[in-house]
């Protein structure tokens, strides 16, 4: 059928079969790289969303022949000259909603439409015109800014109130800039994996378990083969030997190596069972169709009663083997090792025992419990259940694969390009300078994109038949074979005295790793070491064991466990507050850490290895308690006029890291071009965190040029240096101060050179705004400068590097405060006010961090209150959709939602500065679960907290 | 995947195509259903409606002929129609997709989760066909005519009241319960008791139909809970399920009575 | 502004007329809402108003000797439909005069000006089709009656004269005596137009079947029309659905529907369907049938 459309503009004509669908015509056939498909065509991300006739729609629901005789509108007909963003698209990266950028275009096309309607539309009609688009980044609330930014820009005049500037003193760090990469991406430019894929690529596809603990017992790939078009099948019969572990962390990982490409066993449904590489999809499906394999089924582990139980079948039942450190009676656990399973790998010890389906434990205390309990006059010991989170990034996992020159070039949506190289070197049986990893935009990570669960195939796939090799998870696939959020069971045994000061603090972590040891030491972990250093106390006792089991798998999701540490020790807090009758603010205040503060508590809560006592420079506790409290007026009780309906406020302490002290590493270099202006050349990986923007303004600020004579290239094996990636919120605090340093190196350098060519010394001359050397007998312009070194008499061209390791901690602090409605009828749960606390020392990008903050706190909201990874009796996920997922829409945002910065001044971080993006997914559970106790008196310890436990709870049924 | 697509430029035209290819042969309004993920693969030929002209709304002074192409949101901007009809329409939380969705598609799909089809039940709104005449919609929701739908004629507030409950897990997450009563101002109540959610398709709750409207609210809430048809299913126990359809019900009563 | 450049008050009929044959320019202004709206679209050709609104003998309802019903020309569309005369012996008349616009306008809007401005959408029109309703005109020659079939002569166009004046409508006996009436429309009201059809019926029964059938449109062809084919088909036919059925689709070759309408052809074809089968069925119920 011939279809003929106008498409942004321009008169167009296809030759199509009708039924096409409208998203891959327009991306595919049409070239449009922004109208995609995250979600298995469903449309309920909404980044596929068009103008039709100026209506909006979604285009993974039109077939191609709807378009005939249409106008049809893409993020384009946005665009001034088709590829710079107009005034809609600045006012969205202005307002800081413009964070992965995934789904920039599709908002602007929804928020264009709107306001062709109605100039000057009202919240209601803002929330209702982006009631279909899913963002997981910003917490929607910086939509409604974008609105306000744009009205102001179509009258001519400013905007002021973007977001709150800090530090007078400093020109760009601090003050509110346009992101750097958000113009390429509000205008709807190539830029994530998606996007760069060679039309010669080869397909990879995989075929998934239907079965959660299972043998292999055959295979038969014979039929497969034969399909026309499908080039290799790699099975656990063909693939590399080599074990390893998918979590990307440094080497040595503190997570066994307990997988290979494939395995003979399978562990969870829809592990891997074999890839297809294939000319086409619907070859690769079809091939995967005739893939025969037999199964010697074993009854699956589902949670961690089942694991702990004495007869229960282990998941990783193959032998144990150490390369440092292992224990002694090693040879008699091995005895009854099944070799099926392949052996298990430790590089130290970490407390493991896969005969009892122990993945990792570890414990530790400071001070004396028995005493500390002996002087409690009152002790309360609770337990809290967290269930099984996915982080549902709109962005599935991606990768893209070639040959380049004889080597691997691997574009990834990660956030650890080096540990992607380390893997794929290590698994391909290559040196590592044969592998290029090459971090595109990405569309989403939080901690999802940590874990390495594509390139090895891709890779592998590419070598062995010299074709570019391209596969994208599906968005079933996303929730069945990625990592999720770890399922905890935290116990904590509390002793306080009458006045509410604690005696003792005991914290037990039952943790569900899944079937795959990845984090599963780190995550358990760090939901004690990131929750237990919020309180003073000198008897603090804690103890992680991890089980393995067939669930999903789990991983690395934003807050890395300590979600779950908070939900159980804030929760518990709040619980003693009221066996005491002492207000909860008060137990707080008593107890809690301060600035001068010294934590000993510290020394025990290394991950894995011996950590050092803290002393903390700052800490914004005290500013966020009066202003959270100042907001929601925790005194004050709520009434509602309908009389089913009852309304609750309570809060919460979070605490995070910046970064690794002892362990992360960043490296930057920061170069002169020969025209005086600045390249960047940073490792660290930039996920829509905007990273490359904090790289460029530390180089801005310490060379005093303007930002934009700054250029940053990030995250590339080749063209940058090393740093360990981006989890642990080491962003700022460990790749900006490497820019840091590597800006003021060049800084001297630049001086040195100077000072050469006007003759004086460097401690007389300096760089003023816009870039000019000045002190000497005449004024050096940065042009000046490095024309001369690339001169026949020149020193060669200046750059600076930067390598940027700590001891030091620079701890980010928040109080969330949090006002809910309980309908006692339904049990429906509504959050009417949400108010978080930062304090994040100096806010690099101020409007940015609201924003993290703000979709932080939205993740935790969304996991206390309506998502949950459901399995049925077997291990199979019943609700592996957005739909049935229910990650938060607009629509569920708090109506009062807001971030507000309390300042401090850290001594350690780049002009101050710590971490933002990961703290906000601590604090929701507990300070939801403290508002519902408010509001009818019963205490939900068990996410989510559904009308179903609440009605339970109140006794209606 | 569609092969055939057919724009027809009368209703004659439509049924006439349709009726030659047969079951492999679709009606297709706004598409949203037909290009869902578990129906694309299942037709061959599309009878497009977009130029048959079906889509506007015409007010009487007791009642509405919305036809059967007029999408929800064309529904919710119309303030002319009763406004349990807007509210239903409006179920469907993202804007961008009532944008597309028909009432005629909506009904026509009978899914459990419909947004509108239990408000009209409960309106005794009627149903107009191409072959088969008129018939209640609420006698075209549970049989299985596959007759084009032309419009759908709804009384207006003046004859008949009607109050709605939805609850869904989250925003745009799974239903957990839909209900709808209706009940008529012009003497005979008829009333008409719908809900469905959590794997129970659209049902009638007769028991409550026969005791409205004289039950009291308590009788009401029971009755609506004992009668409830639920299985099992993960979105919630049946215990769950079943309250929540008691007050769903109850709610709705009290609303028009 | 109005540019109203003369303004008469007539101070009786003869008067009116004098003043309306004197000026060929003239118009007549009786309650205003339809002139004043073209004034307000810039018709030229209402700048000279003789305005008849003290002329009081033109508002009377009544009943004559002979059985006809009156409606004054400047009767407003409330008196009409709150009088008891209209009520008993063409009450399809007073509701169709209820669907006008709110009761501001129905307070000032006369079937008069309703008719004579041969707006398309004149409400009143199908009802005085149906009951095949006389218009007495009065003018230089005298007085004269023109038949309400036929006197649409084109969008927006009447068989008036300059210096004609509407007096009043008569409804004579044999147009209601026997007969049941039933009006009812459907507006389209979408963005900036509003499109509305309106169907009035009148049946006269034979025993059990339908001895005669009127049935009228507004708006769906350019001027109000009557349906001859319908209203055929539907002699001595028995009070059936099938028979509804078979008028409903009779209907659609006698309406010529707009070619401005070809976006929505198919509902606009299927209201004018289903208003036929509803307004001929109450009409029949209100002469007594029972289907």
């Amino acid at each position: 059928m011939k279809i003929i459309f106008t498409l942004n503009g321009v008169s167009r004509e296809a030759e199509i079969v009708p039924g096409m669908n409208a998203q891959v015509f327009l991306q595919q056939t049409m070239h449009i790289p922004s109208v995609r498909n995250g979600d298995d065509g469903t449309g309920f991300i909404g980044n596929d969303v068009i103008l039709v006739d100026g209506s909006p729609r979604s285009a993974q629901r039109l077939m191609a022949a709807q378009l005939d005789g249409r106008d049809i509108r893409t993020i384009e007909s946005l665009n001034r000259d088709m590829i710079r963003p107009g005034r809609l698209q600045q006012a969205l990266i202005a307002a800081g909603a413009v964070q992965d950028g995934y789904n920039a275009p599709a908002a602007a096309l929804l928020l264009h439409e709107l306001l062709s309607r109605n100039a000057a539309p009202s919240r209601e009609e803002i929330t209702d015109a982006l009631s279909g688009l899913f963002v997981r980044d910003c917490g929607y609330e910086p939509y409604y800014k974008a609105v306000e930014i744009y009205k102001a820009m179509v009258q001519g005049g400013k905007y002021d109130d973007v977001a709150p500037s800090f530090r007078d003193d400093l020109r760009v760090v601090g003050t509110p800039v346009p992101k750097i990469d958000g113009p390429w991406l509000a205008a709807g430019q190539r830029a994530y994996v998606e996007d760069r894929v060679a039309p010669d690529a080869l397909m990879v596809r995989m075929l998934r378990s239907p079965h959660a603990h299972a043998y292999i017992t055959s295979i038969d790939t014979s039929e497969a083969e034969k399909v026309p078009g499908v080039h290799m099948i790699v099975t656990h019969e063909n693939c590399p030997n080599e074990s390893f572990t998918q979590a990307g962390q440094g080497f040595p990982e503190p997570s066994p190596y307990d997988r290979r490409m494939f395995d003979k066993k399978v562990r969870h449904v829809g592990d891997r069972v074999a890839a297809v590489v294939a000319e086409t999809e619907e070859a690769a499906r079809e091939a995967l169709a005739r893939i025969k394999v037999e199964y010697d089924v074993l009854a699956p582990v589902l949670s961690i009663d089942d694991a702990e139980r004495e007869d229960a079948p282990l998941v990783q039942a193959g032998p144990m083997e150490y390369v440092v450190g292992a224990p002694e009676n090693l040879d008699e656990l091995n005895r009854d090792a099944d070799p099926r399973d392949g052996t298990v790998t430790y590089q130290f010890p970490i407390g493991a025992n896969t005969r009892k389906n122990i993945a990792a434990s570890i414990s530790g205390g400071i001070g004396d419990m028995e005493k500390g309990f002996a002087e409690a006059d009152v002790i309360i010991e609770r337990t809290y259940d967290s269930c099984q989170i996915h982080c549902t990034p709109p962005e599935t996992h991606v990768v893209y694969t070639r040959m380049d020159a004889g080597r691997v070039v691997v574009h990834s949506a990660t956030q650890v390009p080096w540990h992607v190289r380390r893997l794929v070197a290590k698994v391909l049986g290559l040196p590592q300078n044969r592998v290029r990893v090459i971090k595109e935009r990405v569309g989403g990570g939080y901690g999802s994109k940590q874990d390495i669960l594509l390139e090895d195939v891709c890779a592998y796939a590419t070598l062995k038949t010299g074709r570019p090799v391209y596969s994208h998870y599906t968005r079933e696939e996303e929730f069945l074979a990625c990592s999720s959020r770890h399922p905890m069971r935290v116990t904590v045994k509390l002793g306080a005295r009458k006045d509410g000061t604690l005696t003792a603090v005991e914290m037990h972590n039952k943790a569900n790793t899944g079937p795959f040891g990845n984090h599963c030491l780190t995550v358990p972990m760090n939901a004690c070491s990131k929750s237990l250093p919020l309180f003073l106390c000198d008897n603090v006792a804690f103890s992680v064991t991890v089980y393995y089991s067939n669930i999903p798998p789990t991983g690395a999701y934003q807050g890395y466990g300590a979600p779950q540490g908070s939900f159980g020790l804030q929760l518990a807090v709040a619980e003693l507050a009221r066996e005491l009758g002492v207000p909860h603010m008060e137990i707080i205040e008593r107890n809690r850490v301060r600035e001068g503060s010294r934590l000993e508590l510290m020394r025990i809560l290394g991950e894995g290895r011996e950590g050092v006592a803290a002393d903390i420079k700052s800490c914004g506790l005290e500013g966020a308690l009066k202003r959270g409290n100042e907001l929601l007026k925790l005194d004050e009780k709520g009434e509602s006029s309908d009389p089913d309906v009852k309304i609750g406020k309570g809060f919460a302490i979070i605490q995070q890291g910046s970064g690794l002290p002892g362990l992360d590493q960043a490296n930057g270099r920061v170069n002169l071009c020969s025209d005086g202006t600045i390249l960047v050349q940073q490792g660290g990986a930039d996920i829509g965190t905007g990273l490359d923007t904090v790289m460029a303004k530390m180089a801005a600020e310490a060379l005093n040029v303007p930002l934009e004579n700054v250029t940053v290239i990030s995250g590339d094996t080749d063209m940058t240096p090393f740093d360990t990636g981006a989890y642990a919120s080491s962003g700022t605090y460990f790749s900006g101060s490497a820019a840091l340093l590597a800006a003021q190196d060049l800084r001297k350098n630049i001086l040195e050179t100077a000072a050469k060519m006007l003759g004086v010394e460097p401690e007389d001359l300096d760089i003023d705004y816009p870039g000019v050397v000045t002190g000497g007998k005449e004024e050096l312009p940065l042009t000046k400068i490095a024309h001369h070194c690339e001169s026949g008499e020149g020193p060669g061209p200046l750059s600076g590097k930067g390598c940027f390791v700590t001891e030091h901690h620079a701890i980010p602090y928040g109080a969330h405060f949090a006002q809910v409605t309980v309908n006692t009828r339904t049990g429906e749960v509504k959050v009417q006010k949400y108010y978080a606390l930062q304090d994040c020392g100096t806010p690099v990008n101020p409007e940015l961090a609201e924003g993290q903050i703000l979709g932080g706190a939205l993740k935790s909201i969304g996991h206390s209150l309506w998502e949950e990874m459901i399995l049925d009796e077997k291990g199979a996920l019943v609700n592996p959709s957005m739909h049935e997922y229910c990650p938060p829409a607009i629509l569920d945002k708090p109506e009062d939602f807001r971030a507000e910065f309390i300042f401090t001044d850290d001594p350690y971080g780049p002009y101050g500065a710590k971490s933002v993006s990961e703290i906000a997914t601590n604090g929701a559970s507990p300070a939801l679960a403290a508002a519902i106790h408010d509001a009818t008196g019963v205490w939900i310890r068990q996410w989510p907290f559904t009308p179903e436990r609440i009605l339970k709870a109140l006794g209606t049924i | 995947m569609i092969q055939g697509f057919h724009r027809p430029e009368s209703v004659e035209e439509a049924v006439a195509i349709r009726r030659e290819k047969g079951n492999s042969a679709c009606f297709l309004a706004g598409g949203f259903f037909i290009n869902s993920p578990k129906n694309k693969e299942t037709y061959v030929d599309a009878v497009s409606l977009e130029k048959v002209g079906l889509s506007e709304i015409g007010i009487g002074k007791d009642d509405v002929i919305i036809g059967a192409c007029a999408t929800l949101q064309r529904i919710v901007d119309n303030r002319d129609l009763p406004p349990v009809i807007r509210q239903a329409a409006g179920f469907q939380p993202a804007r961008h997709f009532r944008t597309q969705i028909t009432i005629g598609g909506d009904i026509a799909s009978r899914r459990e989760d419909s947004f509108t089809a239990a408000a009209l039940m409960a309106m005794n709104a009627t149903a107009q066909t191409a072959e088969s005449g008129d018939m209640s919609v609420s006698d075209y929701v549970l049989g299985d005519c596959d007759d084009l739908l032309l419009s759908i004629t709804v009384p207006r507030d003046n004859h008949r009241c009607c109050g709605l409950f939805r609850q869904t897990r989250s925003a745009r997450g799974p239903l957990l319960l839909n209900a709808a009563v209706g009940l008529s101002r012009d003497g005979d109540a008829a009333p008409v008791v719908v809900v469905s959610g959590a794997g129970m398709g659209l049902t009638r709750l007769t028991a409550v139909e026969t005791m409205l409207p004289h039950a009291d609210v308590e009788t009401i809430e029971r009755t609506a809970a004992e009668a409830a048809p639920f299985g099992t299913h993960w979105l919630g126990s049946v215990e769950f399920l079943k309250h929540l359809c008691g007050v769903a019900v109850a709610d709705c009563a009290i609303a028009c009575l | 502004m109005f540019p109203i450049e003369k303004h008469h008050m007539a101070t009786s009929i003869e008067d009116a007329v004098r003043a309306l044959a004197e000026d060929e320019t003239s118009q007549v202004i009786a309650g205003g809402t339809d002139v004043l709206i073209r004034l307000h679209e810039g018709h030229g050709d209402y700048r000279n108003l003789v305005d008849i609104n003290k002329l009081d003998e033109l508002r009377e309802i009544r009943m004559d000797e002979e059985g006809n019903v009156l409606i004054g020309a400047l009767a407003s569309f409330t008196e009409i439909l709150e009088h008891d005369v209209i009520r008993k012996h063409v009450p399809v008349i007073g509701e169709s005069v209820n669907t006008v616009g709110g009761p501001q306008v129905r307070n000032r809007g006369t079937m008069g000006g309703n008719i004579c401005n041969g707006a398309v959408s004149a409400d009143s029109a199908c009802a005085a089709l149906v009951h095949e309703v006389d218009l007495v005109i009065q003018s230089p020659e005298g007085e004269r009656v023109e038949s309400i079939i036929g006197f649409h002569t084109g969008p927006g166009r009447v068989s008036l004269k300059q210096g004609d004046l509407l007096k009043h409508f008569r409804v004579r006996p044999g147009n209601y005596k026997g007969f049941g009436a039933s009006y009812y429309k459907y507006a389209m009201r979408e963005a900036m137009d509003i499109a509305t059809i309106g169907c009035a019926a009148a049946v006269k029964l034979n025993g059990e079947k339908i001895g005669e059938l009127r049935l009228a449109y507004t708006v769906s062809a350019p001027t109000p029309i009557r349906c001859a084919g319908a209203e055929e088909v539907a002699k001595g036919k028995p009070l059936t659905q099938e028979t509804l059925a078979e008028i409903a689709k009779a209907v659609e070759a006698d309406v010529r529907p707009r070619t401005s309408w070809r976006a929505s052809m198919e509902f606009r074809l299927h209201v004018i369907r289903t208003l036929a089968q509803r307004v001929t069925r109450q009409a029949a119920e209100r002469a007594g049938g029972t289907f």
